[in-house]
């Protein structure tokens, strides 16, 4: 077991990866420790709530000031992070490892990081088909935000995406628009984008 | 009883048959992998009890197999016979399986996901599979809360059925197609449209008799529907190929096919030791044959149950126990036994 940084006590449930003054460091924390840290009650800290994952995210894709040194260990990083499904206790490394998931919370639980995923294997990461006759929705999972709903509707039309930058765009406003879609919570827009930023540094 | 790969209708064409497989989890619990055994046989028996309150509106009559504490062979006769999907199965503890008699309609219960409903048909009927599949699930989705999001449609433990949780699949003998050497052209060619196209039996080769399987891997952003069109799309495809490959070659080649022909039906009358996978290389010369009026005798063979039925295990459990034999010779002795007998031309 992971101890945690700050109380040394629980066990190390977050990993995340700070980084200031251009110094890359690894911060493994307990769940009120990591709360604390955000700036969020324990009570407050929900395991989906997208303003927490947001801040996570912007450490995952190492978005700072000195963002260049953050070179190529986005993955290793993602890998890391330890996201924990409170209903089963399955980690997101877990899931990769195994390829199952645990429970259907899980589903709740690894959204954010679920689209692209579920893309790369069907296509498509949003559901078209039946529905159950009674019971209806046993988990809500919300759609990231409306922005995503019309460009995956504009994107089933088989229209292009409005996006705002492209290959062609400099390293700075490539910077610029990763930041802009961490802030709007466009996590695969920003995944998009980190993968410019990535080629045109190995150009 | 008869059982639907015994129907005529397996015979009539390239396609033997259709299934389509409906994986659902019930709310409420964590998936398979993180059950505890309470839990799994809490959930089975609310699904006994489901099944039991609509057996009449699924117009089938189920009985159990305990599959934990089945033998061996009678779980691989299972998958022999194709009536659970390999990937499917499990032999923990409360792991059940409801089937009717002629094994057209299966319900696995606390397999690799909670719930797995199977119906299989005979012949090129994939639409009638998939509404008998639908009332049943409907049926059970009166006692039953479905793992549902309207995000990802139907959760399940594994990715791979996220969204509809349907599998759709014919299968497909591809006897000229293989001799054409074509098969890796469509398999190419179907993965872009989200379809796989494998060798349905098990052994060193490929595809042991030339019986391919035709199934969607997608399961997000589109409907059963489209899935299920597609799949009709692309096996008739495959149909029309398959003639068409039948047809080219000069009469030579045409003779000696039909030389191959009748040496596969001399082999499979008289031989008295048969391996699995050579047995299944007659039976698709057989087949080819009945299909294309070459073999004429009055009795068609029926082929594809005993593709199904040289499996050693199915065979294990149709000849009697008492007798000590090699699986070879009683895989010979059962072919004798079922091949009619064909006029010496
Ligand atoms: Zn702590
Ligand atoms: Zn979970």
């Amino acid at each position: 077991m992971m101890l945690c940084d700050d109380c040394h006590q629980n066990e190390a449930i977050f990993t995340f990866v700070e980084i200031s003054g251009g110094v890359k460091r690894e911060l493994n924390l307990c769940r009120e420790c990591a709360a604390k840290r955000r700036g969020f009650g324990p009570t407050f800290m929900s395991i989906t709530d997208t303003s927490f994952f947001s801040s996570l995210l912007a450490g995952m894709l190492g978005i700072s000031d000195n963002d260049s040194q953050q070179d190529g260990e986005d993955e290793e990083d993602l890998r890391k992070t330890n996201v924990v499904c409170p209903s089963c206790g399955m980690t997101y490394d877990e899931f990769l490892k195994h390829g199952t998931f645990g429970c259907p919370d899980c589903y709740r639980t690894f959204h954010f990081l679920l689209d692209g995923y579920l893309k790369k294997m069907h296509g498509s990461s949003t559901h078209c088909g039946k529905s159950p006759l009674y019971g209806g929705e046993s988990v809500v999972i919300p759609f990231t935000t409306e922005d995503d709903q019309q460009e995956e509707a504009a994107a089933d039309d088989g229209r292009s995406i409005a996006i705002t930058v492209d290959e062609s765009s400099s390293e700075e406003e490539l910077r610029a628009a990763l930041r802009r879609a961490v802030a709007r919570e466009e996590y695969e827009e920003a995944a998009r984008i980190r993968d410019m930023i990535r080629a045109l540094k190995r150009s | 009883m008869q059982k639907w790969y015994e129907d005529k209708r397996c015979e009539e064409g390239p396609v033997i048959g259709g299934q389509v497989c409906l994986v659902r989890n019930i709310a409420g619990y964590p998936f398979s992998e993180k059950m505890e055994p309470d839990q799994k046989k809490n959930l089975r028996e609310e699904v006994e009890n489901a099944v039991c309150a609509e057996e009449a509106g699924t117009g089938s009559q189920f009985h159990l197999i305990e599959l934990s504490d089945e033998k061996d062979d009678c779980c691989n006769a299972l998958i022999g016979t194709q009536t659970v999907p390999p990937l499917m199965f499990s032999r923990t503890a409360g792991a059940a399986l409801l089937v009717t008699d002629d094994e057209s309609v299966s319900i696995l219960i606390n397999g690799q996901e909670h719930l797995c409903i199977q119906v299989s048909i005979a012949g090129n009927r994939i639409q009638e599979a998939l509404a008998k599949a639908n009332r049943i699930d409907d049926l059970l989705n009166r006692h039953l809360t479905y793992a549902y999001s309207s995000r990802y449609g139907y959760l399940t433990a594994s990715p791979l059925y996220t969204g509809t949780g349907m599998s759709a699949s014919y299968l497909i003998h591809l006897h000229y197609l293989e001799r054409a050497q074509l098969i890796a052209k469509y398999q190419k060619e179907y993965s872009q449209f989200g379809f796989t196209l494998h060798g349905c039996f098990r052994g060193k080769n490929a595809a042991p008799g030339r019986v391919y399987r035709l199934k969607n891997r997608r399961t997000l952003g589109l409907s059963e529907n489209e899935v299920i069109s597609s799949l009709e799309q692309l096996a008739s495809q495959l149909e029309a190929q398959e003639e068409k490959s039948f047809r080219l070659g000069g009469d030579e080649e045409k003779e000696y096919e039909i030389d191959q022909i009748y040496r596969a039906y001399g082999v499979l009358r008289y031989a008295r030791d048969l391996d699995y996978e050579e047995t299944l290389v007659y039976l698709s010369y057989l087949r080819a044959g009945q299909l294309h009026g070459i073999l004429k005798e009055e009795t068609q063979a029926p082929v594809t149950a005993m593709m199904f039925g040289i499996h050693d295990a199915v065979l294990e459990k149709r000849i009697s126990r008492g007798e000590t034999m090699k699986d070879s010779v009683r895989r010979a002795q059962y072919l004798r036994d079922v091949l009619p007998q064909i006029d010496p031309a």
